[in-house]
């Protein structure tokens, strides 16, 4: 506000800087601030085209972010002798290696121009990770470093972001998407959705009506469930000599499936199955509940207008209601 | 544990993993530890009879295995019974290191799968239903299998003659008339010399 009344004066040109943005000001000391004021005219004249600065810009940016001292050209030795840390000291402070490297991109990025002005990378296998701190330094550190380079980045990120204290990493995405499951008992477009899938891949005459119906009853809406499925269905009509896939090999895919799901359960993840299984009741705080979202033994889905639903895996239903049974 | 995984024979087995070639399939097969060694060598042995090319990796950590990993299109048999929850854990986070074309089966133990259960999701969902046990029966069979190699080790000692001597000297009639040896022609599969 006061940058804009400022320039209506007419001969002041304004110039805004936060000093934190750089900084940590908890480690605030003299030249920080007149350094920060010499980075933001730099960028100013750069903006407004202005290149020749007498190596001023140069000077800046290397006290600012640190450097490395060269030899003379007439020294034998051809490497860096000695590094002079950076005043700026951010609260989230760039790896210094990583700092390398982002100038490096930066310059791969400024001569592929001619190829492409934006690049968005979209990037997989993070899902991944279950440790949920280092996934913040990436986020901290890769992501926002790539980001200010004007990259667009697009996360496959761990599921476990999205629950109890580390939801807070999700502030730091401009955008985030949540992909549910397919609610294939509530919505028929879901089932479409999945019949599709499995019409790509297997044509009616090679599987039957009530069998396909029943991969995707009992996927829970889970593609990669549904196409697994399928596959053990297959391979069970292979092995039986059998012309088309028919109810009685998914149903034995199904009953595979749905025993090996249930392997390695604690009691209390049991449970909680139970639970699930005869109310639908899922707190989904403990770190054992969120295991069992993890592992799809419990599957959420959730539609903008109602509360989220909890189901077990259609899978291991029945072998849940067994153990409640004998729990009772 | 209120149900076991499907139990599969060795053939079974390894016709499944015939049917699986030229795809990314990842099995487990579960035996008790003191079977694994026994298993990985029926296994190889059954494949063996097949066109399948075949190799097999026994490694005592998942480092290690990654290590060893080669581009190889074909049966992959992984002896996996020392793996514990790390071992799980590091495979799940490097699961695209296991890519490959052609089955891969990890055999395993019950307390070892069931970690991998727990620290494994990723991995777990590429296994889909792919996991199996084997029959107890079968277990038995190979059991009595081993029993009786043991005896008749302990016959060869207490007597002297191999296995061959004995056949010989039933069929020309001049085998003592202990009744181990009656047992030995037996375990032989040659009970009907004792007719003779």
């Amino acid at each position: 506000m006061a940058a804009q009344h400022l320039a209506q004066t007419g001969d002041t040109r304004p110039v805004f800087i936060d000093v934190s943005r750089r900084h940590d000001i908890g480690k605030m000391k003299p030249a920080v601030v007149a350094l920060q004021v010499g980075l933001e005219l730099v960028a100013l004249a750069r903006s407004e085209g202005i290149k020749e600065l007498g190596g001023a810009d140069d000077s800046l940016l290397n006290v600012a972010h640190g450097y490395w001292d060269y030899p003379d050209q007439d020294d034998y030795e051809p490497y860096p002798r000695e590094y002079t840390p950076g005043m700026l000291e951010s609260a989230d402070p760039i790896d210094e290696r990583l700092a390398g490297i982002l100038r490096s991109v930066q310059a791969v990025i400024g001569a592929l121009k001619p190829v492409g002005p934006h690049f968005v990378v979209l990037v997989d296998g993070l899902d991944r990770m279950t440790d949920l701190k280092a996934f913040e330094q990436v986020v901290r550190q890769d992501v926002q470093g790539l980001k200010s380079l004007g990259i667009g980045l697009v996360l496959a990120g761990p599921l476990r972001a999205l629950y109890g204290i580390d939801r807070t990493l999700l502030d730091r995405f401009d955008r985030f998407h949540y992909q549910p499951w397919l609610d294939v008992t509530a919505d028929a477009e879901s089932r479409d959705v999945l019949r599709d899938l499995l019409q790509r891949r297997l044509s009616s005459d090679e599987l039957d009506e009530d069998a396909r119906e029943a991969l995707i009853e009992h996927s829970g809406g889970v593609a990669r469930d549904l196409l697994a499925l399928a596959q053990s269905a297959c391979v069970e009509a292979y092995l039986s000599g059998a012309s088309t896939i028919g109810l009685e090999q998914v149903i034995l895919a199904i009953d595979t499936f749905g025993r090996k799901h249930m392997q390695g359960l604690r009691p209390g993840e049991l449970e909680v199955l139970e639970r699930v299984r005869s109310s639908g009741e899922f707190v989904g705080t403990s770190e054992d509940d969120l295991g069992l979202l993890m592992t799809r033994r419990v599957l959420e889905y959730r539609s903008a207008q109602e509360q989220p639903r909890y189901v077990v895996h259609p899978t291991v239903k029945h072998f849940v209601a067994v153990f409640g049974q004998g729990h009772k | 544990m209120t149900s076991s995984l499907r139990e599969l024979s060795l053939p079974e087995l390894a016709l499944r993993l015939d049917a699986s070639q030229g795809d990314a399939a990842y099995l487990v097969y579960v035996v008790p530890p003191d079977e694994l060694a026994d298993v990985a060598a029926e296994l190889l042995a059954e494949l063996n009879g097949t066109e399948i090319p075949t190799i097999s990796i026994e490694s005592t950590s998942a480092a290690r295995l990654l290590h060893e990993l080669s581009g190889f299109e074909g049966t992959l048999v992984l002896n996996a019974g020392g793996y514990r929850a790390s071992d799980w854990s590091l495979l799940d986070r490097r699961r695209s290191d296991l890519q490959r074309v052609g089955p891969t089966v990890f055999l395993t133990t019950e307390e070892s799968f069931d970690e991998l259960m727990q620290v494994a999701p990723n991995l777990a969902s590429w296994l889909g239903g792919n996991a199996f046990t084997r029959p107890p029966s079968e277990l038995q069979a190979t059991q009595i299998s081993n029993d009786r190699d043991e005896r008749r080790a302990a016959l060869r000692v207490w007597s002297g003659m191999s296995d061959a001597d004995v056949i010989r000297r039933a069929e020309a009639h001049t085998l003592p008339l202990d009744p181990e040896y009656a047992e030995w022609l037996v375990l032989l599969g040659r009970g009907d010399l004792l007719d003779e």
